[in-house]
């Protein structure tokens, strides 16, 4: 009987390679990506590259004319890095405390590709120096700006699962996974001992799939922008379990009040207004498991009140028929993002270049850290990509920035997250489980680097 | 009866994989039948309800079913293995059969609905629906091979 077994399992793949979406990922970049139909796998596709850490003098690279050094190294899973005016930056060692719950026979398999992914080499702790899970926020003071910072304190510790950090005049606002804490700082201290206080609670709960919550302040500091994920990939686990989920809260940080900006966004990250307007821009992760070449993930400006499809459809009206219950409705209202940024990548990183340093094209244009897919078992992502924008709008396909996170071996010597300009013109890199925040400069001599 | 006074080469086919005289196949079998009735009791409701917990039992179910009836197939093919007489039984044959159908569908039946919420109103609640007819029939064969062909039957248990 198990002869019989073995040998159809084997088939079964074969039978199921009838639906192969032949796209190059550099066709699902820009404003029209194109759409393949959802492949019909009976497996989905899986692909994460062993993690073995940067070894003394390897470094990422970046395109001819720029430098990168590390900033800081022997961080504990760095996701976010926040520059702040006067020269310290502030950076987010954070890490999902525990597995998600096992709900369904598949969930313990995810658990482990996912911690393969993020360096445990299976192993549930991600690895680094010292035990636990990082819970804090390090201060790097650089108050020369040559890169190498002259201090190194824990500006706060014990937070819980902390992801978005945004400083308005003296309050220093943390997102943690299950709500906003307010601090009092003022800038040039260098340790906070005071406790935080509770401005409103974020959806988390036990399962929290999607638990990095981005934060950002309005231009005028008048109200707090906090990215919250979906609780499931496409709606699996019922409409209630997604509650308030997959939106952008804007919440009123006086108050407490909050209300949905938008939604539909299925895991919004890199919470970031445009230098100079009120316009919201984040990057979005979208649903796996309908192809290596299904759903790009994303770029937009977010508008007031819209609604960009999650669970129902993507990019625009194009219906999930996966999704329980259907809701023609819903799709009905659902409107396109602005910019593909191609499938899996995991953007999770979002920051528009301010500085003067770089080169006259890099002004006002977009960085984006695409921490790489695991659905696909060629890798996309793993990089620093850079979108040029005019008239604040992003125009023109993405050029591959900073690269090299995997090595020719197929190992990750990094993963990007955070990106971020500092005062000085240069661009910041998180990378988690490389455990280095990264520094861009501009050396003159520019080339452009090579496109997507 | 005759039967029970012949020897070992010609009495009743016997089962390989026992304890104490007791073939571990019968033993096994009823997990993978409740699994997967059960499967398809829970995939009914579901597409009446759409509540999420009724999905995720089927997938349990499922699961559970397929390992349990795996180790089943292990102990089958043993003990279709371990005897000639019972190679030569044509039931025994069609018992195989239609076991290995029920689970590779069951394999698909779980493989599919994992990335796909609405996989059980398209095409999971009827798979499941087939399986518990094939279910129906292979466990009448499995039936004959016990009661009608001695299988496993010790040769002196009606003494």
């Amino acid at each position: 009987m198990t002869r019989h077994l073995l040998a159809l399992c084997a088939m079964l793949p074969l039978a199921a390679c009838g639906n192969v979406q032949k796209i190059d990922p550099s066709q699902q970049v820009g404003p029209n990506p194109v759409l393949p139909k959802p492949a019909e796998e009976l497996i989905a596709a899986v692909g994460v590259p062993k993690v073995v850490g940067w070894k003394a003098g390897e470094a990422p690279n970046v395109p001819p004319g720029f430098r990168i050094e590390a900033l800081a190294t022997g961080l504990k899973n760095p996701r976010t890095v926040y520059p702040l005016p006067n020269g310290d930056i502030l950076v987010v060692e954070t890490d999902r405390v525990g597995t998600e719950p096992v709900d369904r026979p598949k969930d313990p398999i995810r658990d482990f590709i996912m911690s393969m992914a993020h360096g445990g080499g299976g192993a549930k702790e991600t690895a680094g120096a010292g035990g636990g899970t990082p819970q804090r926020i390090t201060l790097l003071r650089d108050a020369d700006g040559d890169g190498k910072p002259e201090l190194r304190t824990i500006l706060l510790d014990h937070l819980n699962m902390p992801f978005g950090v945004v400083v308005v005049g003296n309050d220093l606002y943390v997102a943690d996974t299950d709500a906003v804490l307010r601090f009092p700082f003022t800038p040039g201290e260098t340790t906070i001992t005071a406790p935080g206080q509770k401005i409103v609670d974020l959806p988390a709960g036990l399962i929290d799939h999607h638990w990095t919550k981005s934060l950002t302040a309005s231009p005028d500091g008048s109200k707090l922008y906090a990215g919250v994920g979906s609780n499931s990939n496409v709606q699996e686990r019922g409409p209630e379990a997604e509650t308030n989920r997959a939106a952008i809260w804007e919440v009123d940080p006086k108050t407490g009040a909050y209300r949905v900006f938008a939604s539909g966004l299925r895991n919004p990250n890199g919470l970031t207004f445009y230098p100079g307007s009120n316009t919201l821009w984040a990057v979005i992760n979208e649903r796996d498991e309908l192809g290596p070449n299904l759903v790009p993930d994303y770029m937009t400006s977010v508008r007031p009140g819209a609604f960009y499809g999650w669970p129902y459809s993507y990019y625009g009206q194009h219906v999930d028929q996966r999704v329980r219950p259907q809701r023609p409705d819903m799709v009905a209202e659902a409107i396109p993002p602005d910019y593909a940024l191609s499938s899996h990548v995991a953007a999770l990183g979002l920051t528009f270049y301010t500085g003067a340093n770089f080169p006259p094209m890099f002004r006002g244009g977009a960085f984006v850290g695409e921490h790489g897919s695991w659905n696909r078992t060629q890798l996309n992502g793993y990089r620093v990509v850079f979108i040029r924008f005019a008239g604040g709008r992003p125009v023109g396909k993405p050029y591959n920035f900073v690269t090299g996170f995997v090595g020719p071996d197929g190992k990750a010597r990094g993963r990007p997250v955070g990106v971020a300009v500092d005062r000085t013109g240069s661009l910041l890199i998180a990378d988690d489980v490389g455990g280095t925040v990264w520094r861009v400069t501009y050396g003159g001599a520019a080339g452009a680097p090579a496109r997507v | 009866m005759a039967s029970t006074n012949e020897g070992p080469r010609g009495g009743r086919p016997h089962s390989t994989a026992k304890i104490a005289d007791h073939p571990i196949h019968p033993m096994l079998i009823p997990f993978p039948i409740v699994c997967f009735v059960g499967t398809f009791v829970t995939d009914i409701v579901y597409t009446r309800n759409h509540d999420a917990g009724w999905a995720t039992a089927s997938h349990w179910l499922l699961a559970v079913g397929l390992v349990m009836a795996a180790l089943a197939a292990v102990t089958g093919l043993t003990d279709y293995l371990g005897d000639e007489r019972l190679r030569r039984l044509g039931d025994a044959l069609k018992h195989m059969l239609a076991n290995v159908t029920a689970v590779v569908l069951e394999l698909v039946n779980l493989l599919l609905r994992l990335k796909d919420p609405g996989f059980i109103d398209s095409t999971g609640v009827y798979l499941s629906g087939i399986v518990v007819l094939i279910l129906l029939y292979s466990g009448w064969k499995g039936g004959d091979l016990v009661y009608r062909h001695g299988v496993g039957v010790h040769d002196t248990s009606n003494l």
